[in-house]
C-alpha cells in the first residue's frame, strides 16, 4: 500500500504543473505563483510528501483543487454509480461465462464448444470503446433506451463492461474443468460406481473452482478501476469518469485519492481470495 | 453359468473374456490396442497381466470396467461376469456393477482420491444408501479400514488425502474398492509408485484379502518381480496379444517365448559389476549435515535431512546411494551440488573445499558437477529444440555456438539418438529417449561428477536396462564419477561399485556392492533386500 501511495505521489508531481493548469491561460506569472503558494506546491518535495502521508494517516485526504470540496465526498458521490455498473457487469460475466465454459468443457470438440470458444475469444479481443459504441447504436436503434427505466439504463453499459471478462471466465472455466475431468480421481470415482451427477457436483466442480476463485478475485479487485473507458463512452457519472476528468485538469488530491482507493480494493480483494483459498483447499491449511 | 464352457475348471470362473479386440484410432501406432484376448479368472486366484507400457494391459482392465475412453470406437468380443454378459462400454447400467460386483484400483493411490474431500466423505459416498444410522456407518467403515490393516481408523477417516502417506492411501483405496464386497478386483500397477518396503506390504495385503474374501484378482504389472510375488497365473502381453500364459511357476522356470525370457531376465539382472579401474579421488564428504528449518520464527522445527555423512568417490567409480523415500538421499545430492544450505561438515572437490567459493569459482565448479533427474518429462524445456537444449550449457560456459552444436550432435550420436532428432522438440520423444537427451545434456559440459537422482525410476524395466547400459558406456568413455541415487536395489546392484544405504538421513551401511548384497550386516539393509520383489526365480538360460 505504501508503495502504491508513494508511486502515485511521485508520478503526479512529475506529470505537470497543476497551478498552470488551474490558472486561466492568459494569467501572468504572478498569478500562477500565487496559486502555487496557495496550494502548498512551493514547499520542497519531501515536505509535501510527509505532509501528504500525515494527512492520510489522520484520514485527511485533501481537497479538490477545482471545487474545493473534500475529495472523499466527491468520490463517495460517484461510487454508487460505478458499483452499480461494475457489480451488474460482474454478475453478467460470471453467470454467463462460467456456465458457458463448463458447458463447452463437457461437450468438448463439439460444434457448440467451438462456437462458445470462438465467441469468448471475440469477446475478449473486442476493445471496450468499440463494443460500447455498438451497444449505444443497438440501444438507440432497436430498444429506444431513453424510455427505459433504471434497470435498462445500466444494462447496456454493464454488458459492454462484462463482455471481456465473460470471455475470460468462459475460457478459464472450460480449461480448468477439462483438467479436472481428466484427473485420476475422477476416473477412480467412476470405477467406484459413483454416479455422473455426483461426480460432477462433489468432485469435479469444487476442484475446478479453485483456479476460478483467483480470476473472480482479480475482477472484483478491478471493480472500481475497470470501468474508465465504458463510463466515458456511456457518459456514466461514475468514478472512472471522475478520474479521467481529474487527470486532465491535474486535480492532484482527487487523482491521488482515486488511485489510492483502487489499490485498496485490489489489495483487499486479493486478501479475501487468499482467505477463501484456506476455506476451499485443505492442502493450503497449515496445522 | 450355462453359456460358459468351463472345461477342466473346478470352480465356475468369476470373469471370462472371449476374443476381446479393441481398435485404436486411425493414427495409432498399430491397428488394435488389444487383439483376440481370452482370459478366465477363478475366485481366490490372482492372474497377472504382464507387459511393457503400450502393450494394452490397461486397456483390458478398463474394458472389463466398461470405462474405455470414447475415442476407442471399435470394441469386439464378449466379457462375462459370473456368467452374465456385460453391457456395452460406458453403458449407464455399469454403475450398478462397478464397486458392487467389480472394482478397480490404480497406480497412484493418492491421485485416486479427491484432494478436497475428507476420506470419510469419499468412503461414505460409496455406501451412502445402505446405512442410515451414523453409528452403524462408523462401525462399518472401521471394520473396512481394519481389513486393510489401518488401525487408527478415526485419524484416517478425518484426514484429507494429502495428510496420509502413499502406502496408507493405497490401503484406503483398496478399502474403498472392497467396501461393497465385489467378487473381482482389478489392480492396475498398484505398487509401481511405492518404495520397496511399502510395495511388499501392499502385495502381501492384496494376497491376504484375496484368500479372505475369495476374490478374483486381475493384477496388471510390468514387473516380473511382482509377478513372482503374487501371481497364480501369468499372461504375457505384447503389442496387444497374449503371447504366453500359464501357471506362474511354470512360466518362471521355463518360459517358451523369447520375449518372456527377456522380461524375466531384465527383472533378475543381478550380475555384479566388475570392479574396474578406479581413478583419483574427485569428491570427498566429511561429516556433512543438512538441517531443514520450518515454522515461524519463535517456533522453529528442525528436521535433520542428512546427518554426519562421510564418503568419497573416485573418477570412474559408481557409488550407489540407496534408501526409501524420505531417507535424505535427494537432500544429500542437492547438498553436493551446493543447492542446499549446508549446516556443518565439508565437501572437497579434488582436494579443495568448495563450501567457501566465490561466485566465479562456483560457476566453474558447476560445470564439473552435473545431474540427471528422475522425470525426463519435466526436466526438458518444451520450447527448446534438442540441439539447443544440449548446446546451451557449453555456450553459457564460453564455448562458441558452432563448437557447442558440434559437441551436441556428437553426444546425440553417442547416446544413441538419431541425427534427425536435433531439430525436434522434447514432446516428440518417449520417456527413454528423453532420458538419453538429459544424459547428453549433462555430458555436454564434460563433468567429472555425474549425479543420477532416481534417473531410471520412472522408466519401464526394459528401458531401464538400456539407460543403465548407457550410463556404463558413457562412464567408460568419459571416466566421470557416477553417484547413482535410487530406491531400487536391483538397479543399484546392476550398476554400482560401492553402495551407501541411508535411513533417516544417516548412513547405516556402506561397502562394496557385491558384499552388501551377499551379506548385509545392518538389519535395515536386510529388510530392504528382503522386501524387494523376488528376483532370483531359479537359474535360467538367459539370453544376453
Amino acid at each position: 500500500m505504501l508503495i502504491a501511495v508513494s508511486l502515485v505521489f511521485i508520478f503526479i508531481r512529475f506529470s505537470g504543473d497543476p497551478a498552470a493548469a488551474l490558472a486561466p491561460p492568459d494569467a501572468s506569472q504572478e498569478v500562477i505563483d500565487q496559486y502555487t503558494e496557495m496550494l502548498g506546491l512551493d514547499k520542497p518535495l519531501w515536505l509535501q510528501y510527509t505532509n501528504y502521508l500525515k494527512g492520510l494517516i489522520q484520514g485527511e485526504f485533501g481537497y479538490s483543487l477545482h471545487t474545493g470540496r473534500a475529495v472523499e465526498d466527491i468520490f463517495l458521490e460517484r461510487l454508487p454509480f460505478t458499483l452499480n455498473l461494475g457489480i451488474t457487469a460482474f454478475f453478467i460475466s460470471l453467470f454467463c461465462g462460467v456456465p458457458l465454459g463448463f458447458y463447452a468443457a463437457l461437450n468438448r470438440g463439439s460444434n457448440l464448444d467451438r462456437v462458445v470458444m470462438g465467441f469468448s475469444v471475440f469477446a475478449f479481443a473486442m476493445p471496450n470503446f468499440l463494443f460500447g459504441l455498438l451497444m449505444i447504436l443497438i440501444a438507440a436503434l432497436w430498444f429506444n433506451a431513453y424510455l427505459g427505466g433504471e434497470a435498462a439504463n445500466v444494462l447496456f453499459p454493464a454488458m459492454t463492461l462484462g463482455l471481456a471478462s465473460m470471455g475470460s471466465f468462459a475460457r478459464f472455466s472450460r480449461s480448468s474443468l477439462l483438467e479436472v475431468i481428466n484427473a485420476p480421481y475422477m476416473y477412480a470415482a467412476e470405477a467406484r460406481g459413483i454416479l455422473f451427477h455426483r461426480r460432477m457436483l462433489f468432485h469435479a466442480l469444487p476442484n475446478a473452482a479453485i483456479p476460478l476463485v483467483t480470476l473472480i478475485g482479480l475482477s472484483l479487485g478491478g471493480l472500481i478501476a475497470g470501468s474508465v473507458v465504458t463510463e466515458q463512452v456511456f457518459a456514466w457519472p461514475g468514478v472512472g469518469q471522475l478520474l479521467v476528468r481529474s487527470v486532465a485538469t491535474r486535480d492532484l488530491a482527487m487523482v491521488q485519492f482515486i488511485v489510492l482507493s483502487v489499490s485498496f480494493t485490489m489489495v483487499t480483494a486479493n486478501l479475501l481470495v487468499d482467505l477463501l483459498y484456506l476455506f476451499i483447499d485443505p492442502r493450503i491449511r497449515v496445522d | 453359468m450355462n453359456n460358459l464352457d468351463g472345461i477342466g475348471a473346478k470352480t465356475a470362473p468369476i470373469l471370462s473374456v472371449f476374443n476381446l479386440t479393441v481398435g485404436l484410432p486411425l493414427y495409432g501406432d498399430r491397428q488394435f490396442a488389444v487383439e483376440d484376448v481370452n482370459l478366465e479368472l477363478a475366485p481366490g486366484k490372482t492372474v497377472c497381466l504382464v507387459g511393457e507400457s503400450g502393450s494394452g494391459k490397461s486397456i483390458i482392465g478398463h474394458s472389463i470396467m466398461g470405462m474405455l475412453p470414447s475415442q476407442l470406437k471399435y470394441v469386439n468380443g464378449q466379457i462375462f461376469l459370473k456368467g452374465n454378459l456385460l453391457p456395452e462400454q460406458r453403458d449407464p447400467s455399469y454403475s450398478a456393477l462397478r464397486s458392487v460386483e467389480m472394482s478397480m484400483i490404480f497406480q497412484d493411490a493418492s491421485l485416486s482420491l479427491n484432494p478436497l474431500r475428507k476420506i470419510r466423505k469419499q468412503l461414505e459416498e460409496i455406501i451412502r444408501t445402505k446405512y442410515s444410522r451414523a453409528a452403524e456407518l462408523e462401525n462399518f467403515l472401521k471394520i473396512a479400514l481394519h481389513n486393510v490393516e489401518l488401525t487408527d481408523h478415526k485419524k484416517i477417516l478425518n484426514s484429507y488425502p494429502h495428510q496420509i502417506s502413499g502406502g496408507q492411501a493405497q490401503r484406503v483405496v483398496i478399502a474403498a474398492a472392497l467396501l461393497q464386497e465385489p467378487s473381482l478386483l482389478i489392480a492396475d500397477e498398484p505398487t509401481t509408485a511405492l518404495d520397496v518396503t511399502t510395495q511388499a506390504s501392499i502385495l502381501k495385503l492384496i494376497d491376504k484379502l484375496k484368500i479372505k474374501l475369495n476374490l478374483a484378482v486381475l493384477f496388471i504389472t510390468h514387473d516380473f518381480g511382482v509377478v513372482a510375488e503374487i501371481a497364480d497365473e501369468v499372461c504375457v502381453l505384447r503389442d496387444g496379444r497374449i503371447i504366453e500364459k500359464g501357471e506362474t511357476q511354470a512360466i518362471l522356470q521355463s518360459p517358451k517365448k523369447n520375449y518372456t525370457k527377456h522380461l524375466i531376465y531384465l527383472a533378475q539382472k543381478l550380475e555384479k559389476k566388475e570392479n574396474g579401474y578406479l581413478g583419483k579421488e574427485v569428491l570427498a564428504l566429511e561429516n556433512l549435515n543438512v538441517v531443514y528449518k520450518s515454522g515461524r520464527f519463535l517456533n522453529v522445527r528442525k528436521t535433520k535431512a542428512v546427518v554426519d555423512v562421510s564418503f568419497s568417490v573416485n573418477s570412474g567409480q559408481t557409488l550407489g546411494i540407496v534408501g526409501e523415500s524420505g531417507s535424505g538421499k535427494s537432500s544429500l545430492a542437492k547438498a553436493i551440488l551446493l543447492l542446499e544450505q549446508i549446516d556443518s561438515g565439508s565437501i572437497k572437490f579434488k582436494g579443495t573445499d568448495i563450501l567457501n567459493l566465490n561466485t566465479l569459482e562456483l560457476k566453474h565448479l558447476r560445470r564439473k558437477m552435473q545431474i540427471v533427474l528422475q522425470d525426463p518429462f519435466s526436466a526438458l524445456n518444451p520450447r527448446k529444440t534438442i540441439l539447443s537444449a544440449i548446446s546451451e550449457g557449453p555456450i553459457i560456459h564460453g564455448v562458441s555456438k558452432t563448437k557447442a552444436e558440434e559437441i551436441a550432435s556428437r553426444l546425440l550420436r553417442l547416446t544413441g539418438l538419431a541425427k534427425s532428432s536435433s531439430s525436434r522438440y522434447p514432446h516428440e520423444f518417449s520417456g527413454g529417449q528423453r532420458q538419453r537427451i538429459c544424459i547428453a545434456r549433462a555430458l555436454a559440459l564434460e563433468p567429472e561428477i555425474l549425479i543420477a537422482d532416481e534417473a531410471v525410476s520412472a522408466l519401464d524395466v526394459s528401458i531401464q536396462a538400456q539407460i543403465l547400459d548407457l550410463f556404463k558406456k558413457m562412464q567408460q568413455r568419459f571416466g566421470f564419477a557416477l553417484i547413482f541415487i535410487t530406491h531400487d536395489l536391483r538397479v543399484a546392484r546392476a550398476i554400482c561399485d560401492t553402495i551407501l544405504v541411508m535411513k533417516d538421513g544417516q548412513v547405516v551401511e556402506k561397502g562394496y556392492a557385491n558384499e552388501i548384497f551377499k551379506s548385509p550386516k545392518n538389519p535395515y539393509t536386510k529388510l530392504l533386500l528382503n522386501s524387494a520383489p523376488k528376483s532370483n526365480f531359479g537359474l535360467l538360460d538367459l539370453p544376453n
